[in-house]
């Protein structure tokens, strides 16, 4: 991912008024498909970036596609300037609450927030009609303007689930865990039961940012170490990405 | 535990920091695009798209 551009604060700002997706490459067999009717590389194939910018139509582009933003602009400031450009195309609905932003499931939920360097937000509950009330109740917190974009969120339904986070987490509720270096584990830091209050979730989640603690990665270090450590991530589907050069596998 | 901690120690966190340490802008992802692309839709904005995949030659952890 080009973090450059990503992270620059007029792209930041824009996106507020768009909707961003950030699709997990190699995680969804339906998925797929999609990326690759968007953007396929020199092998023909999905690589492990598609960058777009479209219409809510999901269809009708809004400026070239391809593996980054690099391929469509020159400069973090010309993505930007774009990027306010397609907003005057598109005023101001009506505001319309946005749901609780979810990564696919825990495993999934410790990798990225392991990528990103963020607390992940665990809502546990066997109930469904419980889990549906928590979501709700995070994503007021999720969409406000001190937590945007700084916690990731999943769900889990049974206990199984959190085999690999360290701390008692037996019972339900909302449990807020800091993910290990390589995603594969986690350290539960905070949590709320399930009758609490807005307020009570608003102070575990600012407590569980400012007591978490992220080493900056550098990508030889990481992979080298990781190496070391026999770490070895299984996609969903086979990465066909030609920079991929180690020989992936399906996940079991 | 952890419940029993944080109560005490939150207002001399907050004390020390009124902002979260790791408090730097960033951008707000849907992960799915059944999710994404159902919001999109039904609020009429934009979509900024970009797949990543959370490994490198089989580590994960990283972009």
């Amino acid at each position: 991912m080009d973090r450059s551009y990503l992270s620059h604060a007029g792209v930041v700002a824009a996106s507020r008024e768009f909707v961003c997706i950030r699709p997990l490459t190699y995680e969804s067999a339906v998925e797929a498909p999609y990326l690759e009717s968007l953007f396929r590389g020199r092998s023909g194939n999905l690589e492990n970036t598609v960058f777009a910018m479209l219409d809510p139509d999901a269809k009708t582009r809004l400026c070239r596609t391809g593996r980054s933003p690099g391929f469509a602009f020159q400069s973090p400031d010309q993505m930007a300037a774009a990027m306010k450009q397609i907003l005057k195309q598109y005023p101001s609905s009506k505001p319309v609450a946005r749901p609780l932003p979810l990564l696919p499931n825990v495993r999934l939920g410790l990798n990225v927030s392991s990528c990103d360097n963020t607390p992940l937000a665990i809502i546990y509950s066997p109930d469904q009609a419980v889990r549906t009330r928590l979501e709700q109740q995070l994503a007021q917190l999720a969409w406000d303007k001190n937590h945007i974009g700084q916690v990731q969120f999943c769900v889990a339904t049974r206990a199984e689930e959190l085999k690999n986070i360290a701390g008692k987490t037996q019972k339900p509720g909302i449990l807020i865990v800091q993910p290990g270096t390589y995603g594969n584990n986690g350290q539960l830091i905070s949590a709320v039961d399930l009758d609490t209050t807005t307020t009570e979730l608003g102070d575990a989640v600012d407590f569980a940012l400012l007591i978490a603690e992220f080493q900056q990665k550098t990508m030889r270090q990481h992979i080298v170490r990781g190496q070391q450590l026999g770490v070895n991530w299984k996609t969903a589907i086979p990465v066909t990405d030609p920079g991929g050069s180690r020989k992936r596998r399906r996940k079991n | 535990m952890i419940r029993r901690i944080v109560p005490l120690l939150l207002p001399l966190v907050m004390t020390l920091a009124a902002l979260p340490a790791n408090a730097a802008d960033r951008i707000a992802w849907y992960s799915t695009l059944k999710q994404g692309l159902a919001v999109a839709k039904a609020t009429g904005r934009p979509i900024l798209l970009v797949s990543a995949a959370p490994h490198c030659h089989g580590i994960s952890g990283i972009w």
